[in-house]
């Protein structure tokens, strides 16, 4: 039984396609049209899906949307009425994208398919409905409490619920428009941050400030319960009237206007930023220990997905905490991920199918979901090219080739990693990465400001042997995903004392972020904490040969890991973008399946000067 | 030209500016233990879409997205149903853009433009 998972028309639209319960193959649109968050109709995704899969639309058993335009319709006309006599904003910037597309969507899927499955019928989850089954079914538990967070997706904007078997559960909700996911958006957007895109910096951000403004948020914004249900103060902000997210009332509480985009980054926003993260572990926290009182008391697994989940500094809060024994998160937490979680409902649950997990493994496939390229591919397109390679024939990809990149990697050069099927969410996992060596001091600086050219106070991510990880990183659990935060070693450690450094430091965050941390200082974030990556060799052999090869050479188990691309552009998906996005920035190297390309040696690209234009800034 | 008309955003405007509500969300109540909201049905967990006629649009309205006065209903109903997606048109990728871009307006998008 094949179905094909749809999410589209709000942000990060992608496709994926569910064979018996088995994720085949899943993907964003963005990867292909190389817009990110791309929110159209996943033409080029569903392609892959249905060719990863060699099923015609009309052998599809069912297409099912990861969101209900009812519902979302309803809530619209109830928000129409808050907004009252200053509705005009709303109107024109939501009301003919929901009537002519919205509404529709089974017309734009009947017209980019051809046809609507056997049955020509589309079906619709709703959106948490989506995010929960994305969390649960995939995960490697039997039984699960549930938590999805996110912006919004018709009503709800946080569920609580309960899975078990091929069975979950809704059990509370809170709805629109008091959302946690809503409020972080709007500090990201105060800060001078895009919205979705620029959550991560602002997460990235926390570390340098202080939460100064925790009690004003708990005093004006936000009322949290004890059971961690949470409503906003509307009066601080105005996303209900299809503006901005934020009004003057909230500019005055922090003391002036929103930080212009792109300008100084000044201790207030650095302040802001550890105050909502502060107020987000809290809420998720107390949510956390409520549903553990209201599922069973015995069951040891929690699951969580929304875009919210995609905050690892909160997620590493809960994994301390010990709440529940183990958590899964889906990879592609955000709205991506409610293409796989729609498809996988309507298998398990609408169709009543069983559904057997053994604790251990989850059905995610390491979230290598996505295209892959044969070796004999990427070598015609080199020779079609003439782009100069090493090949490594298939006998000696193993040990050879990953000591050789563990070499390169000793040499302090910065390598393009493109192997096997893409990755389906946010995170490069190794198969479409930029790897470094982490014990380099200026290796942060140097992959933030010449490559991958974004902001000098974002952190990079490790990836480590799984079996090593505890030697480096206060972690107990595996992190495959990278969606876990942990402090570094107390033992790995060197002293640094932030807040004096960043009173020196002033406006320029530089030199902070360049005084050593840890002995592995360029993935030691200035609060000593890792967006951790575990890897073990089931997973992904190549990328453990070649962290493991690099252990054995310099006795480093741990290399840098950042997604393969620059600010603004869409993780690289095919050769050719991997390619490009080699020679136009400052890597030395490419490893494109198994041959590796040195910059030195390449043509140089000709008419190539606008490229980065392409990309809007996020 | 915009899919639907000047008089018809209007008449939205005027119907919101008639039925305004300030506090139709639910709002801070210290005296209340849990924000929680109960959640009992499983009606909408999933559902077949495929509306095409007026009366299938108007159903699925007042049964699902709780419009309940009949002006509102035929207004969305009719603005849904002049506003039916057919074959081979262009699918603006921002919702907002759309209306923006027909009508030259040089105003940004907003910042945030997800919500719906």
């Amino acid at each position: 039984m094949y179905i094909l998972g749809i999410s589209a028309l709000y942000h990060d639209a992608a496709a994926a396609l569910v064979k018996d319960g088995e994720i085949i193959a899943a993907a964003q649109e963005e990867r292909f049209t190389r817009k990110k968050h791309d929110p159209s109709i996943p033409q080029r995704a569903i392609e892959y899906c249905l060719k990863e899969g060699k099923v015609e639309p009309e052998d599809l058993h069912a297409v099912v949307y990861y969101d209900n335009p009812f519902l979302t319709m309803g809530r619209f006309v109830q928000n129409l009425r808050h907004t009252g006599a200053d509705s005009k904003d709303l109107l024109n910037f939501s009301l003919e994208s929901l009537v002519s597309q919205k509404m529709w969507i089974h017309q734009m899927l009947a017209d980019s398919l051809g046809r609507l499955g056997m049955d020509n019928k589309l079906y619709v989850a709703e959106h948490h409905i989506s995010h929960a089954a994305s969390a649960f079914f995939p995960s490697p538990y039997q039984k699960a409490a549930i938590i999805t967070v996110d912006g919004v997706g018709e009503y709800a904007t946080t569920t609580i619920g309960y899975g078990e078997n091929n069975n979950i559960k809704i059990l509370q909700e809170i709805e629109y428009p008091h959302s946690l996911g809503l409020l972080y958006s709007a500090f990201t957007y105060f800060c001078g941050f895009k919205v979705n895109s620029g959550d991560y910096k602002l997460m990235g951000l926390a570390p340098y400030g202080e939460p100064v403004y925790y009690q004003l948020i708990k005093d004006k914004l936000i009322d949290i319960k004890s059971d961690g249900s949470y409503r906003l103060n509307l009066e601080y902000f105005d996303f209900q009237y299809g503006r901005t997210m934020t009004n003057e009332k909230f500019a005055e509480l922090f003391g002036g206007d929103r930080r212009q985009p792109e300008s100084v980054i000044t201790k207030r926003e650095m302040d802001m930023a550890s105050s909502i993260q502060k107020i987000i572990e809290e809420v998720l926290v107390l949510m956390v220990r409520h549903v553990k009182e209201l599922v069973d008391r015995e069951v040891e697994n929690l699951v969580l997905a929304g875009g919210v989940a995609l905050n690892c500094v909160a997620n590493g809060v809960l994994s301390r905490e010990k709440i529940f024994k183990n958590i899964w998160i889906q990879p592609a937490a955000g709205d991506a991920g409610g293409a796989v979680g729609a498809a996988m409902f309507y298998y398990y649950q609408y169709c009543n199918q069983k559904r057997i997990a053994d604790n251990m493994h989850d059905s995610q496939k390491g979230s290598y979901l996505g295209p892959t390229y044969t070796d004999e591919f990427i070598e015609e397109y080199l020779i079609n090219n003439g782009y100069p390679y090493h090949k490594y024939e298939n006998s000696q990809k193993g040990m050879t080739f990953y000591s050789k990149i563990a070499e390169i990697l000793d040499e302090q050069k910065v390598i393009g990693l493109f192997e096997g099927r893409m990755e389906y969410g946010p995170r490069a996992l190794g198969n479409r990465s930029i790897i470094g060596d982490p014990r380099s001091p200026e290796m942060q600086s140097k992959l933030n400001l010449k490559i991958k050219y974004r902001e000098s106070f974002r952190p990079f991510a490790p990836s480590v042997l799984e079996e090593n990880a505890k030697e480096y990183f206060e972690i107990d659990c595996k992190s495959p995903y990278m969606l876990l935060c942990a402090d570094v070693c107390g033992t790995r450690r060197k002293e640094f004392k932030l807040r004096e450094e960043i009173k020196t430091a002033e406006e320029n965050l530089l030199p902070v972020v360049n005084r050593v941390r840890s002995d592995i200082p360029a993935v030691t974030h200035v609060d000593y904490s890792a967006r951790i990556q575990t890897v073990n060799e089931e997973d992904n052999p190549i990328y453990y040969g070649i962290i493991k090869a690099f252990q054995q050479l310099t006795g480093c188990g741990v290399i840098i890991n950042t997604s393969f691309n620059v600010r603004g552009e869409p993780i690289v998906c095919t050769p050719e973008d991997a390619y490009l996005c080699f020679m136009r920035t400052e890597m030395d190297v490419l490893v494109l399946g198994n041959c590796i390309l040195y910059k030195e040696e390449q043509p140089r690209i000709v008419d190539d000067e606008d490229w980065r234009s392409r990309y809007e800034l996020d | 030209m915009n899919l639907i008309s000047e008089e018809m955003m209007d008449a939205f405007s005027a119907w919101a500016e008639e039925n305004e509500d300030k506090h139709i969300f639910s709002e801070i109540s210290k005296g209340e233990a849990s924000y929680y909201i109960n959640r009992d049905s499983e009606k909408t967990y999933m559902m077949e879409y495929s509306p095409q006629t007026v009366s299938e649009i108007k159903k699925a309205l007042e049964e699902y997205s709780g419009i309940s006065d009949p002006n509102m209903l035929k207004r969305m109903t009719v603005a849904i149903c002049q506003s039916r997606f057919k074959g081979g048109q262009e699918v603006y990728e921002d919702v907002g853009q759309m209306r923006r871009k027909k009508q030259g307006d040089g105003r940004a998008l907003p910042e945030f433009i997800y919500i719906f």
